[in-house]
């Protein structure tokens, strides 16, 4: 094999690779997070403060785990 | 859930002029009732979002599945939050103590969801009086710039398995205690804790003290996820969820 195919065939192999790129939500680097949302638990505990501050509500519902794995969003 | 969005800084910036409610799903009976009537199901899904007003009974956004269906990136879902701000300004001069301390009660979730997000958990002990206590002198920390959105907040209570916290028995039987979460969530260590009595200002240096230490490392969750099941790592939801979530 020739130095030209052997950079197609490589080019070739890592095509895919290169296609796809990094998984977007797979690996998440916490130490380049700098602020976080601080987030109420409960809804009775947002409602009351939504109430006393007359601020409006992000809700999000989510499970703390994946495959019923925990540790994980 | 969709971190690329909620950890976006410019949607964490304008989320501190909401009340911001991270519900968890298949665990509480009343809340999933909220999901159904919002999302118009008749089942539970792992995930939802939506944006209300502050009576928490219209939505002024459509509720769907995650932020991502919602807003074709993290930007416009800043400019939309903005937006909302505008017409719903909030009370001028909000006091933490109006919007009290952001806490997810029960332990062993708030453990589960403080290894979800790498963060750490600040768990307060004692009789009625003593929480009460410490939970005023936390809301006013948990507000301040310098601590906003570091922690999570529980509450222990007969349910708590001690056990499964390294130091538990050596810590302060009332008072504070600040947790790091092991792999998966189920079990975590005490790395800080003060007696019941402790100042405001001994408090804020043992937080602070605590971010300055905590240095999360990056999760590649979907290693993370086949060993879980190789090893047989599972999670309880109080209620049932379907197969696969």
């Amino acid at each position: 094999m020739n130095a030209c195919n052997r950079l197609l065939l490589g080019l070739a192999l890592a095509a895919p690779v290169v296609a796809q790129g990094p998984r977007p939500g797979v690996t998440t680097d916490w130490s380049k997070v700098e602020a976080r949302i601080a987030w109420h638990g409960t809804w009775t505990g947002a409602l009351a403060a939504a109430e006393a501050s007359q601020r409006p509500i992000l809700l999000v519902f989510a499970a703390p785990h994946c495959g019923l794995v925990p540790g994980m969003w | 859930m969709d971190r690329s969005y909620l950890s976006d800084q410019q949607v964490v910036e304008a989320s501190r002029g909401f009340v911001c409610a991270r519900l968890i799903t298949f665990e509480d009976s009343e809340e999933a009732k909220l999901m159904k009537r919002l999302f118009g199901g008749r089942r539970l899904v792992n995930t939802m979002f939506t944006i209300m007003d502050p009576s928490g009974k219209n939505a002024l956004v459509r509720a769907g599945r995650s932020t991502r269906m919602a807003f074709d990136d993290a930007a416009a879902m800043a400019v939309e939050m903005r937006a909302v701000l505008t017409r719903f300004p909030g009370r001028k001069n909000v006091a933490a103590a109006d919007l009290g301390l952001p806490v997810l009660e029960d332990v062993r979730i708030a453990l589960n969801v403080t290894e979800c997000d790498a963060q750490q958990l600040v768990i307060l002990r004692g009789n009625v009086q003593q929480v009460e206590e410490l939970r005023k002198q936390l809301t006013e920390l948990s507000w301040s710039p310098k601590l906003v959105g570091r922690f999570l907040y529980s509450v222990a209570d007969d349910k708590t398995d001690w056990q499964a916290l390294k130091g538990a028995a050596k810590a302060a039987k009332a008072g504070v205690l600040i947790v790091r979460s092991e792999p998966y969530g189920l079990t975590g260590e005490v790395v800080a804790d003060a007696k019941a009595a402790v100042t405001v200002k001994e408090l804020e240096k043992m937080l602070v003290a605590a971010v300055a230490s905590h240095k999360p490392k990056a999760v590649d969750t979907r290693r993370l996820r086949r060993r879980g099941i190789r090893n047989g790592v599972q999670w309880q939801t109080e209620l049932s969820a379907p197969k696969g979530r």
